[in-house]
């Protein structure tokens, strides 16, 4: 009978216009958000960069700009010339110039003095005045004059000044000019090649470590157990409405009399949360392939190393841990008189299960510490922290075991426990509950 | 035929000062073939008694057998020979009509086809087909309660426990329900009656079990019971003049009829006699008999009341 209540509570759920536009519209609907969010962020972009591009009156005290200029002399020269960077290195070189094409080249005016420079600030000919005294190189600080300060106003053009300084300081040095153009190239933003991590490999060698596949594959798990707890929220709306429903429509003392108490909630439960699962399905399959593929597309190459074994058993603790919170849902939930009553009584469940995402840095750097360890053993916390804990491969079997016996017999007793609940719950109307009368009822149903 | 038997049951709810004895030591049994009316007033345990016959509820004592098997209504078997209308009805207001059947079908253990098969006549009695297709919110009341009722019956239940069925309906329906009720009881049914409408009650109960605060205190067939609870011998019409004859003790009004009271050692043919000697004429004549609404009220001490009993 649970199997008929499931499939019915599933087709009733399914087949509602609410959840068909929740659904596939809100996928959408994100999509067009993050899309007008891009656009603004973009336009502010461009307003950032202009912002860079302000004139800028330099007053150098410190003669190191001087230097800087020796330089870029040298290269204008050079501008037809082979190009300076290794091969190795053009095409990075290419893409940073397509980045930051809207970039003006330097422009920066010199003056010998402050009150020249505020002259040409007045007649509007710069937007700021970027001053380097005499012992910059001793304090590093430099002072910025402008008309009026304004948020993000005064970032670019120090920052600027400060990268021809160190140009400046190099060629000073003494370095040659292709080992100042390859620095310049390189201090512009993502001009460094990633660094090489290596660590102590089975053979006791350094290896390389692929940092990309193995930070995606420990932050997987992570988002997986950020969707149980999603999906969790939106099952518990179906379950704590579907409740409700039947109780306020006096539907539930019919069925009550057609089925046992607990067929009819684990019914509700199996079926409400299939419907919850199908909308994270679908949702998570129309936009977990968009970061994938952004990073394809960027032509960072990734492998997501996780073992078939590791899926099962984090399946097995999703599908536990759905069940354990859906059972007490029920229960809670039935002791309302409305939905709002219900969320109510079923706020306080639905934070637990949260904790294990925020100490996710925890299970997943130390996932056999203490903590870790209780966290994956105390059933309100299991399922999330074990799907953490089991993706770092570094947790011991019989850990994993003890911990999916103590969620599983949790949930059996969630079960029997809601089942008392649910009995006495739907057929109460118009009381208000606390513990004490709740465990009144628990132990008189 | 279905047996129920309850033997000293007890339930109650609360604790402390507010402990409430609901069901207080009931015994009574039904069994197929008649309809039982399980009579009180508000709060009496009627809907305890009904829920713990579902097995919504457990005893706190006694046992409660069905076919002489103890907790025999625990099993699936009986679920499924029941058929239970609570007072306080409600429907899936947003699904169209033949998917609460259908869903309330399969619940009851039938295929899609038997459910189609079993609810066409019933939606043509109960003058439903044209909504079939609509769903349930656009039901009026009296249309909403025959098709509870429709419900009800679809799988051919040997037991059927209704809760105030007539509530709602128009005399038609009313009379609907009664055939309802009597259709299944000669075909060896059981069915059990909780109401306030004490004329239903006198026209279909063959027993009655009356209750008052949690107790059992009137149990047996409706006309052992009435007469049990009359003390006068004959009644006649209103106009009638049976005052003053020899035969006659003492006379007392009711609302629409007079009750004979008769000297010790007389009968209804001396009082017969002596009206057509006196030469007074008698319009309606009848073996004295009070009604069940004057046990109920003689027995609890209160009106009639109409209204919901909830858990406590």
């Amino acid at each position: 009978m649970t199997r008929v209540i499931a499939w019915y509570e599933f087709l009733f759920t399914v087949k509602r216009p609410a959840y068909l536009i929740v659904t596939f519209g809100l996928p959408v609907f994100i999509g067009m958000y993050a899309g007008f969010i891009m656009l603004v962020t973009a336009g502010t972009a461009k307003y950032a960069i202009e912002g860079l591009s302000a004139k800028i009156g330099v007053v150098d005290k410190s003669g190191l700009l001087e230097y800087a200029k020796e330089f870029e002399a040298a290269q204008a020269d050079k501008a037809t010339d082979e190009p300076t960077v290794p091969a190795e290195f053009e095409a990075a070189a290419k893409k940073l110039e397509s980045m930051f094409e809207n970039i003006k080249p330097d422009e920066s005016k010199s003056f010998d003095s402050l009150a020249d420079a505020r002259a040409s600030l007045d007649q509007g000919d710069i937007d700021i005045i970027v001053v380097v005294p005499t012992g910059f190189l001793d304090s590093g600080e430099m002072d910025c004059y402008t008309r009026e300060w304004k948020l993000f106003s005064a970032i670019g053009a120090p920052k600027q000044v400060q990268s021809r300084l160190r140009l400046g300081v190099m060629q000073r040095a003494g370095l040659s000019d292709s080992e100042l153009a390859l620095i310049r190239d390189r201090e512009s933003p993502g001009g460094f090649r990633a660094i090489a991590m290596h660590e102590i490999g089975p053979n006791g060698e350094f290896v390389e470590v692929d940092v990309l596949s193995r930070t995606l594959s420990l932050a997987l798990p992570a988002g997986i157990a950020g969707i149980l707890i999603m999906a969790l929220l939106i099952n518990a709306g179906f379950l704590l409405a579907g409740v409700a429903e039947e109780k306020e429509n006096k539907v539930i003392e019919v069925l009550l009399s057609m089925v046992r108490v607990e067929e009819l909630l684990m019914g509700k439960v199996l079926g409400l949360s299939a419907a919850a699962l199908l909308q994270m399905f679908v949702w998570v399959a129309m936009t977990a392939p968009i970061p994938l593929i952004t990073l394809a597309l960027a032509g960072q190459h990734f492998q997501l190393g996780w073992n078939p074994a590791g899926l099962f058993i984090s399946a097995a603790f999703f599908l536990l841990g759905f069940v354990f919170y859906g059972a007490l849902l029920v229960g809670l939930g039935s002791l309302g008189n409305n939905v709002k009553e219900s969320q109510q009584y079923s706020v306080y469940i639905m934070l637990l299960p949260v904790v294990p995402l925020v100490l996710s840095m925890v299970l997943l750097n130390v996932p056999n510490s203490g903590l870790a360890r209780a966290l994956g053993w105390i059933p309100f916390f299991s399922a999330p922290a074990m799907m953490i804990r089991v993706a770092t491969g570094e947790v011991p079997w019989w850990d994993i075991a003890l911990a999916a016996l103590i969620l599983a017999a949790s949930t059996w007793a969630a079960v029997r426990f809601s089942a008392r609940l649910f009995r006495v719950g739907v057929l109460m109307r118009g009381q208000t509950m606390n513990p004490i009368k709740i465990a009144r009822l628990f132990f008189q149903a | 035929m279905t047996r129920i038997e309850f033997n000293h049951v007890f339930k109650a709810f609360g604790g402390g000062a507010t402990r409430i004895q609901a069901v207080d030591g009931v015994s009574f049994s039904a069994e197929g073939g008649e309809v039982v009316g399980v009579l009180g007033p508000n709060g009496a345990g009627k809907t305890t008694i009904i829920r713990m016959l579902l097995d919504v509820f457990r005893p706190d004592a006694g046992e409660i057998r069905v076919d002489g098997a103890l907790n025999g209504n625990r099993d699936d078997g009986f679920r499924r020979r029941v058929a239970y209308l609570p007072e306080e009805r409600g429907l899936y207001q947003k699904r169209k009509l033949n998917d609460v059947i259908e869903y309330i079908g399969a619940l009851r253990g039938m295929t899609r086809a038997e459910t189609r098969e079993r609810a066409a006549p019933l939606l043509k009695r109960f003058d439903l087909v044209d909504y079939a297709k609509k769903k349930v919110v656009t039901l009026s009341k009296g249309m909403s309660q025959k098709l509870q009722i429709l419900l009800s019956v679809l799988h051919d239940p040997d037991v059927l426990i209704f809760d105030e069925p007539f509530s709602g309906l128009d005399p038609v329906n009313v009379r609907l329900v009664r055939q309802l009720v009597l259709e299944h009881r000669d075909r060896g049914k059981l069915v059990c009656l909780c109401t306030h409408m004490m004329a239903e009650v006198e026209a279909l109960c063959d027993r009655v079990m009356m209750m008052h605060r949690g107790a059992r205190v009137l149990y047996g067939p409706l006309d052992e019971i009435r007469r049990a609870h009359t003390d006068y011998q004959v009644s006649v019409d209103w106009e009638a003049q049976p005052e003053g004859l020899a035969c006659v003790a003492r006379v007392e009004k009711s609302d629409k009829l007079k009750n004979v009271f008769l000297k010790e050692g007389k009968s209804i043919s001396d009082f017969m006699r002596e009206m057509a000697t006196a030469g007074r004429s008698v319009r309606k004549l009848s073996e004295g008999l009070r009604s069940i609404e004057d046990v109920f009220v003689s027995v609890v001490g209160g009106p009639v009341e109409a209204a919901s009993e909830d858990v406590q």
